[in-house]
């Protein structure tokens, strides 16, 4: 029982040494319409690596027609503060995507404004802003003990119950 | 547990019927709807909520997915005005053509991006629906559930550790039982009235869950209502893998059903690490140390590695006879994967299905509360695994000793791989269409 419990303690406290699973994208731009396109972002702000994904739609768009830049600043202060550019379509059954990322140092709001160029003559075509909370990514150490307590808890209700199944067997 | 006949087999057309109409509408959607995956309901449905639902459910009631299968529905009103005349041939009555559907499945997802495609998406039923029609129209008995379903041979294994079971209520009745309708079913007058089980399994001689599509008719056909579904301790039927079960013979002599739970197993590590960074970073570093550029090449690589190789690698010298034990593992990989999915786009539905727009954080549970659930269900596989290796086994210490390492080994790579970034398939719109 002691070895049983040192083991699950040792485990425990490895799972606190892999790194959370980075959480889905959730988009903060939605059917931006400009010209004959929509725009729609996806975003995955955690801080130090934040991501955005650009889908631009239309049926006259080609893979080079577009450009994006992404800019950043703390709500409520002027003046971008991060900036990073999207050349590079990324193409998968006939869309197109663009990446780019932000090292956001901070937690907290932070407003983003989405410009969209003409690759070809670097005209801004329409620029897009959305309010995001950049966040850590994944749980504290605390949240992480309480939503595994239960499986613990299951785990040792079942692990009674089996073994004491087998040994009614083996009678 | 639901007792009553009538019930029973209420909720069994009930679910059959809502997914036969769900199935409809997905492939009308799918064919033509929007053809952009986050912004398709057939996408969202299936590679999200479906997959979910399924493992959620295998877990916390049972294989309800068998139960309430569609195709089966149809096949079993078709063959009012067809009976299949044929035996699904002997050479052919085993695992291994399920084995190759399912890697078949698994790597045409990876290779078309079915989860990026509404239309393939939608094929995809279809081809089940006629798949599934062909078979069982040419055949007699349930051929295509047995020997070559995908799904239902991942929800065969899964059912081992899901807390419901049909069986009887009294084992002295099927004793003096001579009739043996739960097998043969009813006939009158040459006719078959009633089904018996269509997967072989007899009552009396059945071992829980592996091969029962929990269709319910050896309740419908037992004259002595012995039978019932009932509740049972989630893997107790990994304890028998010894014994010898109905419609199966003796597990652990049964190479095909073997090799089915590895490639079970290790195709939720496949399947989970197709969709990382780490994948990505694979693929390059082959392209330039071995020119492989083509996708179908670099998966043949990859299947190649996780269905072979690390299997070759982390099994192969063990005793076969603990090879059952991977089961709880193999199945929480799949469940903490699937479930992160479904419950963090949970809601992602909502705006396509009532063109409403809903905040981004409705639309499932937050990651940091979804990321703990998924690392619960690895450590509860892990350690059903590892209490199933040196609680049941008559096997030598050593050769418990490799099997948890084995397990540990596979815990640890599976939390390695729900923890790198995935991509997020054709999930989240928050668009109104």
């Amino acid at each position: 029982m002691k070895t049983l419990l040192s083991f699950i303690i040792f485990l425990l406290s490895s799972l606190f040494c892999v790194s959370a699973h980075e959480g889905p994208p959730f988009p903060i731009i939605v059917d931006h319409a400009f010209a004959d396109f929509k725009l729609s972002v996806w975003a995955d702000p955690d801080t130090e690596n934040g991501t955005f994904t650009f889908y631009p739609e239309g049926k006259a768009l080609k893979k080079d027609d577009l450009f994006f830049e992404i800019k950043a600043h703390p709500k409520d202060q002027e003046g971008p503060i991060l900036k990073s550019t999207s050349l590079q379509a990324v193409e998968d059954k006939g869309r197109y995507s663009y990446n780019a990322t932000l090292p956001f140092p901070t937690n907290g709001l932070w407003d983003v404004v989405v410009v969209v160029k003409n690759k070809q003559n670097g005209d801004t075509l329409t620029t897009a802003t959305a309010t995001i909370e950049v966040t850590p990514p994944g749980p504290n150490k605390g949240e992480f003990v309480l939503y595994m307590l239960p499986f613990l808890v299951v785990a040792a209700i079942w692990l009674k119950v089996i073994i004491r199944k087998r040994r009614k067997k083996t009678l | 547990m639901i007792q009553s006949k009538t019930a029973l087999f209420f909720l069994k057309t009930f679910l059959q019927i809502i997914l036969l109409l769900v199935s409809v509408f997905l492939i009308a959607e799918g064919l033509w709807g929007n053809p952009f995956a986050p912004k398709n309901l057939t996408t969202q449905f299936v590679w999200v909520h479906y997959r979910g639902l399924l493992v959620l459910i295998l877990l916390f009631v049972g294989n309800l997915f068998c139960m309430s299968c569609p195709f089966i529905f149809i096949r079993n009103a078709l063959r009012v005005f067809h009976t299949p005349k044929k035996i699904w041939p002997e050479k052919w009555q085993n695992k291994w053509m399920a084995i190759v559907l399912f890697a078949f499945v698994l790597f045409c997802y990876e290779y078309f991006h079915l989860w990026g495609s509404p239309l393939l998406t939608a094929w995809v039923i279809v081809a089940y629906f006629l798949l599934a029609i062909a078979v069982d129209l040419t055949f007699k008995k349930a051929s295509f559930c047995k020997y070559l379903c995908p799904i239902g041979q991942f929800n065969f294994l899964s059912s081992s550790i899901s807390p419901t079971t049909v069986k009887a209520k009294s084992l002295s009745v099927c004793e003096s039982c001579t009739t043996f309708e739960c097998l043969k079913g009813v006939e009158k007058d040459g006719n078959a009235i009633k089904r018996g089980c269509e997967t072989s399994l007899f009552i009396p001689k059945k071992k829980r869950n592996l091969d029962c599509t929990f269709c319910l008719d050896c309740i419908d056909a037992c004259p002595h209502d012995n039978i019932q579904v009932a509740l049972i301790t989630p893997g107790e039927e990994l304890l028998e893998s010894e014994a010898s079960r109905s419609g199966i013979g003796a597990l652990l002599k049964k190479k095909d059903w073997l090799f089915l739970i590895v490639v079970f197993t290790f195709g939720a590590l496949l399947n989970a690490f197709a969709m990382t960074s780490a994948a990505g970073d694979l693929f390059t570093l082959l392209a330039e140390i071995f020119g492989i550029t083509h996708p179908a090449l670099f998966l043949l690589v990859l299947f190649a590695l996780f269905l072979i190789a690390l299997p070759l690698l982390l099994i192969s010298k063990r005793s076969t006879a603990l090879i059952p034990t991977l089961l709880p593992m193999g199945f929480f990989i799949w469940t903490a994967h699937y479930s992160f999915h479904f419950l963090t786009g949970l809601f992602a539905f909502v705006p396509l299905l009532f063109k409403i727009q809903i905040p981004n954080s409705w639309m499932g549970l937050p990651t940091h509360m979804v990321t703990p659930i998924q690392y619960g269900f690895l450590l509860l596989g892990f350690l059903g695994s590892l209490s199933l290796v040196w609680v049941k086994s008559n096997e030598e210490k050593s050769a418990r000793l490799k099997w948890s390492a084995t397990h540990v080994i596979l815990f640890f790579l599976s939390l390695w791989i729900m923890s790198l970034p995935m991509e997020m398939r054709g999930t989240f719109v928050g668009i109104a269409p």
